[in-house]
């Protein structure tokens, strides 16, 4: 069994990763995962500058999900590549920052940088956050922006690209072929979906923002439709993202058309969940007589 | 920290909506201390879906047994509340910091109310145990919730108010701190856990008498290890926020931008 998978020019020993928001930098799981299980680590987002993040409260517990509203707290590119780099580096996975900003400029600025630092094996660019006024999802619900986005990265770097796509538009499709038009070498799908909770009793929402990103397997029906529906849409491949709870979960987004799935919410109720994912996967394709993930797409037209 | 596994010892109703859970301490992990808390699964279905934070209310280094005083007050306590003897329960911790990681007193004074009960109760033993002098004030509404360990203390160094009269002082804690001479808080050092309205009222009386005060935030809480920022506490300084989950849960008073 062949669990190897490719992006761009690089490969991933494994298609499990750990999803940007939910895993910190890595070091905050160290007691608790053996990394040499995952294929990568996408990280806490990355900004030019540090953000402090949302006022509080910043999260609620919803119907098997729950809604948050960090926005993009984060220690900044210049901490990040002196603080944080040096751990993650050491780590027996794949090092994907997840690059976020205001305006373009932010993104190739934060870009830039950590080009500097050769451990990084690729970027996953964050243009679907739902928890900030500028940028995030603005940029990526216009296949325009994000064409233009894009292309400016893919200037920079040699590394592989990864567009974090938001389930929050009319045709998704329609950002994912922009997304591969201006050279990204994978697309991942889906951040999560905006919601509201309001709290009754005081007549007002629970998060200060008002709305939220919902994540948890109350969204995986609509992670893997989308990636169903993005892999017929594109060549590059998809990786699948939303309420991966158990390895059948994550079959379920390979089956559909994934090349490579993130864990995000799992992380916090089982933060060993991505081991046992990467071993279920195994044991399923041994059983099933499946040689490679490649394999796994033969089964849904 | 540790993610394991392990079984309830026992699982009794010491007032009314609050339990104490015992449950062995079955790991290779250093054991908890005073204001540390763990993370637990209530159930693998997804509602609830989170683990939840609970702070311990003991360790015993006898028996290797852990508890925590909990309140009964949704889905996932509920769910705990009828775990029985020999039922496993799955675990992270211990987490956060403690109150002995702050320098103590010579003269600690220790204020609870509702289920800030179990942390307290903790560190009140452990102060017992290293021989310092310490002082326990425990609030609830009415003497039905107050749990019942608070009435065994052997060292009968716990103090009782309830707002109804029903049992010790009538009034809050507060309302007891404040009817108490000035001598009694002589390099006193104040330690809290409860509701923030009674954390910020013993802020409050800690800053007026010039003592400082140690608190035990809450915050709703995802991940627990310091990964999410989720539980995010405001503190002072232009919008600079600390998660009660790594840089706490205990704070200093005066670092709290408290509102």
């Amino acid at each position: 069994m062949d669990l190897t998978i490719t992006i761009g020019s690089k490969q991933l020993k494994n298609p499990i990763g750990v999803a940007s928001g939910t895993f910190g930098y890595g070091s905050e799981y160290e007691q608790l995962l053996d990394f040499s299980a995952i294929g990568a680590i996408y990280t806490k987002a990355v900004t030019a500058l540090p953000r402090q993040g949302n006022d509080i409260p910043r999260m609620v517990e919803t119907p098997s999900g729950m809604l948050n509203s960090i926005g993009l707290a984060n220690v900044g590119v210049e901490s990040f590549c002196k603080e944080k780099i040096p751990y993650l580096s050491k780590l027996p996975c794949a090092i994907i920052p997840n690059i976020a900003g205001s305006t373009p400029e932010e993104y190739t600025v934060v870009l830039e940088r950590l080009e500097s630092c050769i451990e990084i094996w690729g970027y996953e660019i964050n243009v679907s956050c739902p928890n900030v006024k500028h940028g995030g999802m603005l940029l990526g619900t216009d296949p325009a922006l994000v064409e233009k986005l894009v292309r400016k990265l893919r200037d920079k770097t040699r590394k592989p690209v990864i567009v974090k796509l938001t389930p929050n538009v009319t045709d998704i499709t329609e950002i994912a072929k922009a997304a591969q038009n201006s050279g990204a070498d994978a697309v991942s799908c889906i951040n999560t979906l905006v919601g509201m909770v309001i709290d009754v009793k005081n007549k007002m929402p629970v998060l200060p923002g008002k709305n939220g990103g919902l994540s948890g397997p109350a969204i995986r029906p609509i992670g893997v439709a989308v990636t169903y529906k993005v892999s017929r849409a594109i060549d590059i491949p998809v990786i699948g993202i939303g309420g991966i709870m158990n390895a059948d979960d994550a079959l379920q987004y390979l089956l559909a058309g994934a090349w490579a799935v993130q864990i995000g919410t799992g992380n916090f109720i089982n933060p060993s969940i991505s081991r046992e994912v990467a071993d279920g996967i195994k044991s399923f394709c041994e059983l099933e007589k499946i040689t490679c993930i490649k394999d796994l797409h033969q089964f849904l037209a | 920290m540790r993610h394991f596994t392990t079984i309830v010892t026992s699982n009794n109703l010491v007032c009314e909506n609050f339990y104490e859970m015992v449950f062995s301490w079955k790991t290779d992990e250093k054991p908890p201390r005073p204001g540390q808390f763990f993370t637990i699964l209530a159930s693998k279905n997804t509602v609830p879906l989170l683990r939840r934070p609970f702070a311990f209310s003991g360790f015993n280094v006898k028996t290797g047994n852990a508890s925590m005083i909990y309140k009964k007050c949704g889905t996932a306590t509920e769910i705990l509340s009828k775990k029985l003897y020999k039922d496993h329960i799955d675990i992270i911790g211990p987490l956060g910091n403690s109150f002995v990681d702050y320098d103590l007193g010579i003269n600690n004074i220790l204020i609870s109310g509702g289920a800030g009960f179990g942390p307290m109760l903790f560190f009140k033993n452990h102060l017992i145990d290293i021989g310092k002098k310490v002082l326990m004030i425990t609030g609830a509404r009415t003497s039905a919730q107050i749990p019942q360990n608070a009435r065994l203390d052997p060292e009968k160094a716990i103090t009782i108010c309830t707002e109804d009269g029903s049992e010790g002082f009538c009034g809050t804690v507060i309302d007891y701190l404040k009817s108490q001479p000035e001598k009694l808080f002589a390099g006193a050092m104040i330690f809290c856990c409860g509701p923030v309205v009674m954390l910020k009222a013993c802020h409050d009386f800690a800053s007026s008498l010039n003592l400082e005060c140690f608190v035990s935030m809450e915050q709703v809480m995802a991940c627990g290890v310091g990964a999410c920022m989720g539980c995010a506490v405001n503190i002072t300084g232009a919008g600079q926020f600390a998660r009660v989950c790594t840089e706490g849960p205990i704070f200093n008073s005066k670092t709290i931008a408290w509102t």
